[in-house]
């Protein structure tokens, strides 16, 4: 599903990001990416979706290679990855609906469908009722239920998420993880890079852990890594 | 493309329109100027050439002959101007005749012929010829000149000349003029559509992390440029119709004889070429800024 090999990533003027990563994650896995800021694991995730391309080794996406993929074709790969963030990413003006119904739109799907769609992960994540809200006047936990059902509406092969409870309180923030959780159950490949320790070790899944661009630990069940 | 797509397309672009304020309004208006003064010079030249061709296709001329002409040469003087190649017919005209002639045009109470009439008849004998090609009337006007007791022979040829270059005047300043028009209502229309695409960097942004198509994020903004031009189009050609009906009236009343075009006729062929040249402003301005701004 995604492979990773001999990957750098080197910003300039040098700043490392990542450095000859090599990694397989196969169908279904879920994954947290762990490590101090900086350690690189926004730039693993961006190169996955092609916000970014790798300075030199391969990304392997969906048997594809993402950094050979042409311009244009790069809209059919993000429909099949869903992308969560810290910071939500909502059209904080517009509704709760045409928030979650915004991918289906670009995507041109018929309106009968989006019809269909809306309400149905709106109900997964625990929104129903919220449709004609404005995005921006939701709490914090709950804009980012928003931002999961606009994640997965398009029922994407692989689910990222970066940092997605990071905003949020401990409460709230296992409300999001379980519903990630949830969402890994129902077939979706899950890397989420996240800086919370008691839900790396309450999940008990993949560790990739990162320090200064490479992968000093990799373990399945693991365990959260704290810096020294 | 699906209907519902279209609709998403034009609500978008109108809000850009919106969101754009005084400064759509600037762009709407910067396309109005140009295509204002696009309009005036093609009425201008649509209407010179017309006159042009008018005047041209006079096919008279008149040989004016010596004052002391002795008519017993009439019959011989004739048969020489008829023997010219391309001279369809000639008439000859007397010097009485000619001053009945300018009193039929001019009415009997003209200070002009009272004067004429003190001082004895003023025109010469003359002779008037008509040619079968207006190409030919160069060659015509002096063979005739060749003739013995022809004084001089005056024909359209200045005139044509003059309208044909006051034409290619009008013709180059104004479509050096509309270029230059062109190119500010261009650069303000993408400048518009410029700030509606910074305002919305944001959803732009998630549009294309949610894998919407390079062209599915353009076409709004096409559209937006689209709706200025086609709104300048339509004002410019309200004006422009306007200004030239009341012109022609105008020009009816006070010179009758001025040749001018009828509004109908013109203005079809002056409105394809606003609606054109409108939605090439406006598409164009919006294609500057995507250029540039839009790096999807």
């Amino acid at each position: 599903m995604i492979t990773l090999i001999g990957v750098s990533k080197v910003y300039r003027p040098r700043r490392v990001a990542l450095l000859d990563v090599n990694v397989h994650i196969g169908k279904g896995e879920f994954v947290f990416l762990t490590g101090a800021s900086g350690a690189g694991k926004s730039t693993f995730l961006r190169l996955l979706y092609r916000e970014q391309t790798p300075t030199s080794g391969q990304v392997i996406v969906l048997g594809q290679d993402v950094a050979r993929i042409p311009m244009r074709k790069v809209p059919y790969l993000r429909r099949q990855i869903g992308v969560v963030f810290q910071d939500y990413k909502l059209l904080s003006d517009k509704t709760v609906w045409d928030n979650v119904a915004f991918p289906l739109l670009v995507t041109e799907h018929p309106p009968r469908e989006i019809a269909r769609r809306v309400p149905a992960v709106l109900e997964q994540v625990g929104l129903l009722g919220y449709e004609k809200n404005r995005a921006g006047e939701l709490s914090g936990g709950e804009q980012q239920r928003v931002a999961l059902a606009r994640s997965i509406v398009l029922n994407p092969a692989i689910l990222l998420a970066d940092e997605p409870t990071g905003n949020l309180d401990a409460g709230t923030a296992r409300i999001i993880a379980d519903l990630i959780q949830d969402i890994h159950r129902r077939g979706s490949t899950v890397v989420m890079a996240t800086h919370s320790d008691w839900i790396v070790n309450r999940l008990r899944q993949r560790v990739i852990h990162l320090r200064h661009g490479r992968i000093v630990a990799d373990e399945y069940p693991g365990r959260y890594v704290h810096e020294a | 493309m699906k209907p519902s797509t279209w609709i998403y397309y034009l609500r978008e672009a109108w809000q850009g329109v919106r969101s754009g304020g005084l400064l759509s309004l600037a762009s709407a208006l910067a396309i109005v100027v140009s295509l204002a003064a696009l309009a005036v010079v093609m009425i201008l030249a649509v209407n010179l050439q017309h006159m042009t061709r008018v005047v041209e296709n006079q096919l008279q001329m008149v040989a004016y002959l010596v004052e002391d002409f002795d008519r017993t040469w009439q019959d011989e003087l004739m048969r020489k101007v008829k023997a010219i190649p391309h001279v369809k017919q000639a008439t000859f005209v007397t010097r009485e005749e000619g001053l009945q002639r300018l009193q039929d045009q001019l009415g009997s109470d003209s200070v002009l012929l009272e004067a004429a009439a003190e001082s004895g008849n003023p025109l010469p004998d003359a002779v008037e010829v008509e040619v079968d090609d207006p190409r030919y009337m160069g060659q015509v006007a002096a063979a005739l000149g060749t003739i013995e007791s022809v004084e001089e022979v005056a024909y359209r040829r200045d005139i044509v000349n003059r309208l044909t270059a006051l034409t290619d005047g009008i013709r180059n300043v104004g479509l050096a003029l509309v270029l230059l028009l062109a190119a500010a209502s261009l650069l303000t229309v993408a400048n518009t559509v410029r700030l509606t695409i910074y305002a919305r960097r944001r959803e732009i942004a998630i549009m294309k992390l949610v894998g919407a198509t390079n062209s599915f994020i353009r076409w709004p903004f096409l559209l937006e440029g689209f709706l200025f031009g086609l709104v300048g189009a339509g004002l410019a050609l309200a004006i422009a119709w306007g200004g030239y009906s009341w012109l022609v009236v105008r020009v009816g009343e006070g010179l009758p004889f001025v040749p001018v075009l009828s509004p109908d006729a013109v203005l079809l062929q002056v409105a394809q070429w606003l609606l054109v040249g409108g939605v090439l402003l406006g598409v164009g301005g919006s294609v500057v800024s995507l250029r540039r701004f839009l790096r999807v």
